[in-house]
């Protein structure tokens, strides 16, 4: 072989092994720019739900016509707001370990491309979220296009699309997968192995938590720095097994009920989910692991939060009333009684 | 710019290449020498524009006190004699060295020792300054010497600044690369030379993007982040760096050949497998060969000469100050004082054992040292120095050494403190450095062949695909 051939076969052969690569992976697509979708790519990893979601809102959303966003962790991402019948155009902005500190950034970045505010959001907030730290901003990286383009080029993408690929042939969607339309897909384990999946997971999130002041200032910040956005507050639900977890030692317990005074001081009303409610008893059934709940029980808190917001357009199964649901407001009387009503769940719960 | 990034691969290389010969071919020789010169500059204020003036001036000054030595004239009557200009020459870059790479060290030792409250200049190290002082300064001497007989400002300009060479090395000499920038028949495009330069390049980004970098993580995560280290742990930590620096310097050094040689310029040889060495000795003569023979030309031949009369203990004497300076020279640190300190001492010592003791056991008690403990003995005592090396500080190498020797922590071990991961690609930095052919060697075997295309290919592909965490060289801080 002569060595003009040589070096023009490496050269041509490496370009072709990237160029292969980089075609696989934008027809996969793992990181939400395009929106083609075929059964290669159905089932989607969410491996950096913060990157993805902000380049999928920048590529895909056409905010101009968004009026709400929803934030939360990872255990609002399962809320499909797709299934929710409104007149509202809803954007699921949730992610792992999503906090206020974060929502205050990424919320400015949606507002960016909107151009204008939004007219609701929706705070999905967590009893642990005030023991998370905030993560680090990736609206640098999303802005930088060069810099995105340039991630379907890398190995690590590929494994990416390799995983997708997988699962999407498989339908296999694990612990969660996103559909091209940013549907949540989740297996569902059978309720003896929630219950012990929920047993392990008490051990490592509520070890050594501490919890932080400034989650209070973040939310605090959020709603000042958005006076023309209407907040609709609610408290992710949680299994009993948790719960018991909270009552049995009186850290938690203080800091549950700080939260839920502190939460309703701040947004004057506040959605509680996370009580010893029908949700909790049935876990089993519901939800994943005691704090993840399936898409079913998302449907029902975003129709009642869109219903009492007189946003639900689907009047059929119309409900007056949640019994999964405590309102907390600044009705000093509603709000003593509903108290009441938890200390009465918490006695009742440790007999 | 960097040698492992998307812009030097993809643009800046192959855009250097085509201009440059598009040049040689039909135009003089000196607008293609220029056009290399403008390009290393551009490669360098890639990085910080700011210093460009600095190196600029640097050779400029240097090229204009060489000048006067070449040409010097006992008769003529000068305003300097020509060993007062070689002093000026050699003030002048040492003492731009120590402004910008010494001064807060020296600050900070004053304020220490007199309890002073003087504030720290805070400079950004120039990038590369050691390295193209160095190459000057033996520049200056040799021209003194009258070692150099005549050279062009443009000649001398890319002696300095060619790219490939002018970050981190290897250190070149003038009397190899100047003669290669006249040669006329390097200034047409050798695929020869073109495909044995892609061939070594791809090994050299395949040593740092895909294994150097992955050692890095662990090297920091026990140097830096972690607050004390067990056994393994430690240990871990410590071959993670030695082999990170090994294939990071090593990864460099080939990829800048590979770029040198797509240019028909043939760099030094900077590494040949120094981790298979039996001996302190052995080691400097296999790791930065470049440096080592600067250091001994330029530092060591002096002190040696200085000496009316030269024996074994003044000639180690002389070996332990070359390697304080060498040390030093890394970085304003006691640590690397501390490290040239040791290689120093270990030299001293593996030249005592040839001279002295060798033969007196060999003689009295018939003990041969058995060439598998030698290279043990050898390897420990690099990674030791390297554990000095990479520290921060003396706490930093103190919790290193001291995880290293609590054997106690071994045997409550049930499982592993490190990753599986983590041990393979020890064991895999063992293989490819005791028992695999490095890059040198099968550079000189190298054929155009499919085998060699086919491994060419992976290498860079694999490289390239990887190039999304980019990374900075170890030696760009030196």
């Amino acid at each position: 072989m002569a060595s003009k051939t040589w070096v023009f076969s490496t050269l041509m052969l490496t370009l072709l092994t990237i160029c292969l690569i980089c075609g696989l992976n934008v027809l996969i697509d793992p990181l939400w720019l395009f929106g083609h979708s075929h059964s290669f790519n159905s089932h989607q990893n969410g491996f950096n739900e913060r990157l993805q979601k902000s380049l999928y809102l920048r590529k895909q959303v056409n905010t101009q016509q968004l009026d709400a966003l929803l934030f939360g962790s990872s255990r609002v991402t399962y809320y499909n707001v797709s299934q929710v019948k409104t007149d509202l155009n809803i954007f699921n902005y949730s992610f792992s370990y999503g906090v206020p500190g974060e929502f205050i950034n990424y919320l400015s970045y949606a507002k960016g491309l909107k151009g204008s505010d939004y007219q609701y959001i929706i705070l999905g907030l967590d009893f642990i979220g005030p023991a998370i730290e905030p993560r680090i901003s990736v609206i640098d990286q999303v802005l930088d296009d060069f810099e995105i383009y340039k991630k379907y080029a890398t190995l690590t993408m590929l494994k990416h699309s390799w995983k997708n690929i997988k699962n999407s042939l498989e339908h296999h969607a694990g612990h969660r997968a996103y559909t091209r339309s940013l549907d949540v897909l989740a297996d569902q384990p059978t309720p003896d192995k929630v219950l012990k999946i929920a047993e392990k997971r008490i051990e490592s999130l509520y070890k050594d938590l501490t919890f932080k002041e400034q989650y209070f200032e973040d939310l605090k910040t959020l709603k000042r720095e958005n006076p023309n956005t209407q907040f609709i507050i609610f408290t992710t639900p949680l299994s009993q097994v948790f719960l018991d977890r909270i009552g049995s030692e009186p850290y938690l317990k203080k800091q549950y009920f700080k939260w839920l005074k502190e939460l309703t001081a701040i947004f004057n009303e506040v959605h509680f989910y996370t009580h010893y409610n029908d949700l909790a008893k049935n876990f089993a059934r519901l939800s994943k692991d005691g704090g993840h709940f399936y898409n079913s029980v998302g449907h029902e808190i975003l129709r009642h939060l869109l219903e009492y917001s007189g946003q639900v357009t689907d009047k059929k199964n119309h409900k007056h009333h949640e019994p999964n649901c405590l309102l907390f407001s600044t009705d000093l009387e509603h709000q003593a009684i509903n108290f009441k009503r938890l200390e009465k769940q918490w006695a009742h719960s440790h007999k | 710019m960097l040698f492992n990034s998307y812009g030097f691969i993809f643009i800046f290389l192959p855009l250097c290449f085509l201009v440059y010969f598009s040049l040689s071919q039909r135009t003089p020789i000196w607008l293609s020498k220029a056009f290399l010169v403008c390009a290393s500059l551009v490669f360098y204020g890639f990085w910080n524009p700011s210093y460009l003036p600095l190196i600029i001036i640097s050779v400029l000054s240097n090229y204009f006190l060489a000048q006067q030595m070449i040409f010097f004239d006992k008769d003529q009557q000068f305003l300097l004699s020509k060993v007062n200009l070689l002093r000026l020459g050699l003030i002048f870059n040492v003492a731009l060295l120590c402004y910008f790479k010494y001064m807060d060290f020296f600050i900070e030792n004053t304020n220490m020792l007199l309890g002073t409250e003087f504030s720290l200049l805070k400079l950004t190290l120039p990038l590369a300054i050691s390295f193209f002082t160095l190459q000057q300064i033996a520049f200056l001497v040799d021209s003194y010497e009258g070692l150099v007989k005549e050279s062009h400002l443009l000649d001398y300009s890319i002696f300095v600044t060619f790219f490939p060479q002018l970050i981190a090395g290897p250190i070149v000499h003038h009397k190899e690369m100047m003669p290669q920038f006249n040669d006329v028949s390097k200034r047409v495009k050798n695929y020869d030379h073109i495909a044995l330069g892609l061939y070594i390049f791809s090994i050299g980004l395949f040593k740092k993007v895909m294994i150097a970098d992955q050692f890095a993580i662990w090297a920091s995560a026990g140097f830096d982040t972690a607050n004390s280290l067990g056994f393994i742990e430690a240990w871990a930590t410590s071959l993670s760096y030695t082999f990170q620096l090994y294939f990071d310097f090593s990864g460099y050094t080939d990829m800048a050949i590979g770029s040198a040689y797509l240019f028909n310029i043939k760099l030094p040889q900077n590494f040949n497998s120094p981790y298979k060495a039996t001996g302190m000795i052995d080691f400097w003569k296999r790791w930065h060969i470049t440096l080592t023979n600067f250091i001994t030309t330029y530092i060591y031949t002096p002190i040696i000469r200085s000496y009316k009369k030269l024996n074994f203990h003044k000639a180690m004497l002389a070996t332990v100050i070359t390697f304080l300076i060498a040390g030093l020279w890394h970085g304003a640190s006691w640590m690397f004082v501390i490290f040239g300190g040791l290689n120093g001492v270990g030299i001293a010592v593996n030249h005592y054992w040839q001279k002295k003791l060798r033969k007196k056991l060999r003689k009295k008690l018939k003990f041969k040292l058995n060439k598998h403990f030698a290279w043990l003995i050898t390897f420990l005592y690099v990674n030791l120095t390297f554990i000095f090396f990479r520290a921060l500080n003396l706490e930093a190498a103190y919790k290193v050494l001291k995880g290293m020797c609590d054997v106690s922590e071994l045997s409550l071990t049930i499982s592993l403190p490190i990753s599986k991961t983590q041990i393979a690609y020890i064991v895999l930095g063992f293989l490819i450095t005791l028992l695999l052919r490095n890059t040198q060697e099968l550079a000189e075997q190298f054929a155009v062949s499919k085998r060699n295309l086919i491994f060419t290919v992976i290498l860079l592909s694999l490289s390239i695909l990887s190039l999304n965490k980019i990374s900075e060289f170890l030696y760009f801080n030196f």
